[in-house]
């Protein structure tokens, strides 16, 4: 990650544009804009830090990866129900 | 393990789990988390605040289920009324919230065969406690149909009855039935004489009549007995000192901040209310921190901001779910129904607002003939929040609810993207204070949250913190 520009910016790697991640980020902070950069991301905030801007992808990554955690989980239960 | 992370909060990242138990991370912890990178120490933090559960560990799923399990309201039998015997008014509030007819009008008061439905319907009820809330109109302009439904309910073991009234005018008659000791006032005190006279008594002989009125049944009943809410224009906020200044000399120590409703007549007159804009969540959240420094400054008694109070409860005590505008889920039509002058049944008054503005016809019935069918029942499958997926990717999901019929009236419909609307907006919000609060390092603070809390001492901290 790292800033860039005039704006408050903060760079993700390895990303698609079309992650569930970055479109609830954008959903939940309207203010963050999404560039694509090389095989990442460059997120800009006109009203964010480059810290808050952090957060709040850490956030909005960390709950998909956690609701897919769980929906796996009830799969798995399911089957194994099931079986 | 279900849980769900907000930034912004407190200077780390709040975790919540879909029971409702928090803690507030730290950077490196929440980055662990997602690369699942957990340290031992990190899941025993976890493990130790009930957000994660270990294979195996059968006692901690439980508790984690019934936590889950208190965080869903329960909406039980009908116990609570909202009853509007006449709809005629002795006042005209520019953005009148009850969509009021003149006082001479005629024809807009309950029928001989409506008040007997509404009495047959109360002998019907499967409960020992009831909750009638008289609103209008003016109830007290029909203190016989009052009278009548309380007469009714002597077969309850509990009664409440709130008059919900303009104090414009007191007689024995309206005084006999504010000395019986079931019955509340509920009035509007939209600040000093000057506020209250502009938007509501509009000539000074009606405003002293309001403020005499008011400071009579304070003195007369204390203020357990009475209580009164602002209705605040959010183009023009009022300074706040003196909003709370009014409640405080009147002996009142809760204030309902309450923005002009974009629902009645006030749709019509007041379009701009219909998003409330950041300059409204800022007065709101200055407001509560206000009356924190007031508290603070006299702990000899307690000011509270009641909507702000209720968010906090949801936070921290599961179950305190009657406050119907935020629940989770929030049917409608089962444990609380608004009977309108005609004997018409809405599921809230605000329901009964839009329809009476033209908007939508959202009536679900009748005390004639019920009201369990079709509309309803179309309503009640999306009364809840659990399954959006906004809403499920919310950390504030657990503490929060749905306002279908709110919805319906800022956007007439009910499938706009939670995050878009402003129920969410406002909530989110709600929920940002209270947990910057309870993460504050302030003994002010802490003090006044725990007085909100209804708590008998003050922690030494309201939240805990991983790092």
């Amino acid at each position: 990650m790292q800033g860039a520009g005039s704006l408050p910016a903060v760079r993700i790697d390895d990303v698609d544009p079309d992650d569930a991640g970055l479109f609830w980020l954008r959903s939940a902070e309207p203010g963050i804009s999404v560039e694509r950069v090389g095989d990442g991301v460059l997120l800009r905030s006109a009203s964010l830090s480059t810290g808050e801007i952090a957060d709040a992808w850490l956030c909005a990554s960390l709950n998909e990866r956690l609701l897919t955690s769980a929906r796996d989980r009830r799969r798995a239960t399911l089957a194994d129900l099931l079986s | 393990m279900p849980v769900r992370a907000r930034s912004g909060v407190a200077g780390g990242i709040l975790l919540v789990g879909d029971g409702g138990d928090f803690t507030l991370a730290s950077r490196p912890l929440a980055g662990r988390l997602l690369n699942d990178t957990l340290t031992d120490f990190d899941r025993l933090g976890l493990m130790r605040e009930g957000l994660l559960i270990e294979d195996g560990d059968r006692l901690g799923r439980t508790a984690h289920l019934r936590a889950v399990a208190d965080r869903i309201g329960s909406a039980g039998s009908l116990d609570y009324l909202i009853l509007v015997p006449t709809l005629r008014c002795n006042l005209g509030c520019s953005y009148c919230q009850v969509s009021r007819v003149a006082e001479r009008s005629r024809g807009f008061d309950w029928s001989d065969a409506t008040l007997s439905a509404v009495l047959s319907i109360i002998d019907g009820l499967h409960v020992d406690h009831v909750k009638i809330e008289f609103q209008g109109g003016e109830p007290t302009l029909r203190p016989d149909l009052i009278r009548a439904v309380i007469a009714r309910c002597e077969r309850f073991r509990v009664r409440q009855f709130v008059i919900c009234t303009n104090l414009q005018r007191l007689d024995p008659e309206i005084m006999e039935l504010f000395d019986r000791p079931d019955v509340f006032i509920s009035t509007s005190l939209d600040g000093d004489a000057v506020t209250h006279r502009r938007q509501r008594t509009v000539d000074q002989t009606a405003t002293e009549a309001f403020l005499g009125n008011l400071r009579m049944v304070v003195d007369r009943y204390g203020p357990t007995k009475v209580s009164a809410l602002p209705t605040v224009d959010p183009a023009a906020l009022p300074a706040m000192d003196g909003l709370i200044d009014s409640y405080v000399e009147h002996g009142l120590d809760s204030v309902f901040l309450r923005p002009i409703n974009y629902q009645g007549f006030a749709r019509k007159r007041h379009a701009e209310v219909r998003e409330l804009d950041v300059a409204w969540r800022d007065y709101h959240a200055a407001f509560v921190r206000r009356l924190i420094e007031r508290n603070w400054a006299d702990r000899s008694r307690v000011l509270e901001e009641t909507y702000f109070s209720i968010c906090l409860r949801r936070i921290f005590q599961p179950g305190a779910d009657r406050h119907v505008d935020l629940r989770d889920p929030n049917p409608i039509g089962v444990d609380y129904v608004v009977v309108d002058h005609d004997g018409r049944v809405y599921p809230t008054d605000e329901a009964r607002m839009l329809t009476r503005s033209g908007v939508i016809d959202l009536a679900i019935g009748d005390v004639f003939d019920g009201w369990d069918g079709d509309a309803r029942r179309l309503l009640n499958a999306h009364a809840t929040n659990r399954f959006d997926p906004a809403c499920s990717r919310c950390a504030y999901q657990p503490f929060c609810g749905r306002d279908i019929v709110d919805d319906l009236s800022r956007y007439g419909r009910i499938e706009v993207p939670r995050h878009e609307t402003e129920f969410c907006r406002r909530h989110l919000a709600m929920f940002d204070l209270a947990f910057s609060l309870i993460y504050s390092d302030e003994p002010a603070v802490h003090h006044s949250l725990a007085r909100w809390l209804r708590l008998p001492g003050t922690p030494g901290r309201l939240g805990t913190s991983l790092s």
